[in-house]
């Protein structure tokens, strides 16, 4: 893991943290013109960890404290790996308003909106991420994992395939609604060399 | 002419990108800022010509920093380039005083292109 650690030094860790950031300013557009409101988005956070460390890195982040409903988006190619978005469940509720749906929101809708809003978020986010890095990326549609859950029930060891986590975290927040959307991109081992060659040539053309 | 320029913006592979598409012909120091409160605390201090602009950034964002200078009726020129390609964070940006929004990625000609249309060659 150290070997590893050593590998994303800062001037790598800086390159990948500006590729997510403009990746994710492309991935918050996306969600503003879906809900025609302005989305705060945040700094990305970078973690590489063990697995079994992933518990402990992700709760020290307060977002994660309430229920959520989680779902996965996995991609592959030069790049390989899944994308977990949570949602936070009282946000839930409201994507129905934001979505434009009028009277109750039926269980098939909301689950076809969370569909199409990960869908949305993690496409938006690995497109940008693709495009500048000159990488072919495809997706297998998205899918919800857990409706009602914690991040210490969904990360419990054992859960994610991984021995070792790379985990770019974003967040985006709609301003004047209770809805807050964590993403979290995982890449797999086999996706870090090609990942760190290609830092290496943006960060020498500079 | 351009005497000095301040580069705001926490990624140092975007301030490096920035400096790198400066035009040659600003032969002038350049300060650089990882963050909002230190961008203010430099621009107060060195007082640069033009200023280069992250709007998402740690401390305080881009937003703020251009609330802090409107506020103080500060005139030298910002040109904001963000991630944020929002319809609406273009305009709080300018709305905020920004003379011009550069979006990332972005590219040395856009930089150049801006930079000529402000007049600030």
């Amino acid at each position: 893991m150290m070997q590893i650690k050593e590998q994303f030094d800062e001037d790598r860790r800086d390159a990948l943290q500006e590729v997510v950031n403009i990746a994710m300013g492309q991935a918050g557009n996306s969600l503003a013109k879906l809900f025609d409101t302005f989305v705060e988005l945040s700094i990305p956070k970078f973690h590489l960890c063990d697995v079994a460390e992933l518990n402990k890195v992700l709760a020290k982040n307060d977002a994660y404290s309430e229920t959520m409903t989680i779902l996965r988006q996995p991609f592959s190619g030069q790049l390989r790996g899944e994308g977990i978005t949570l949602f936070n469940n009282s946000g839930v509720n409201e994507l129905g308003g934001l979505m434009g749906y009028e009277g109750e929101v039926t269980f098939g809708n909301e689950r076809e909106m969370l569909l199409d809003v990960c869908s949305i978020l993690v496409g938006a986010c690995l497109n940008g991420v693709a495009s500048q890095m000159e990488m072919a990326i495809s997706y297998t549609a998205p899918t919800i994992i857990s409706t009602n859950t914690t991040i210490e029930e969904f990360f419990k060891p054992g859960s994610v395939q991984w021995r070792y986590a790379m985990i770019m975290e974003i967040r985006l927040t709609l301003e004047q609604y209770d809805f807050t959307s964590n993403m979290l991109l995982f890449l797999s081992e086999d996706s870090f060399q090609p990942l760190i060659q290609k830092l290496d040539q943006m960060l020498d053309e500079l | 002419m351009i005497n000095s320029v301040l580069v705001v913006d926490d990624s140092k592979m975007s301030r490096k990108l920035v400096i790198k598409s400066l035009p040659v012909e600003w032969d002038s120091p350049i300060f650089q800022a990882t963050n909002g409160v230190e961008a203010l605390d430099i621009f107060h201090e060195k007082k640069p010509d033009v200023m280069f602009l992250d709007l998402t950034m740690p401390e305080l964002d881009g937003f703020g920093v251009l609330a802090a200078l409107q506020k103080e009726g500060n005139q030298v020129p910002v040109i904001v380039i963000s991630a944020d390609v929002q319809t609406e964070a273009y305009e709080r940006a300018i709305g905020l005083g920004a003379r011009a929004f550069i979006q990332k990625p972005m590219s040395p000609e856009d930089v150049k292109k801006v930079v000529q249309e402000l007049g600030l060659l």
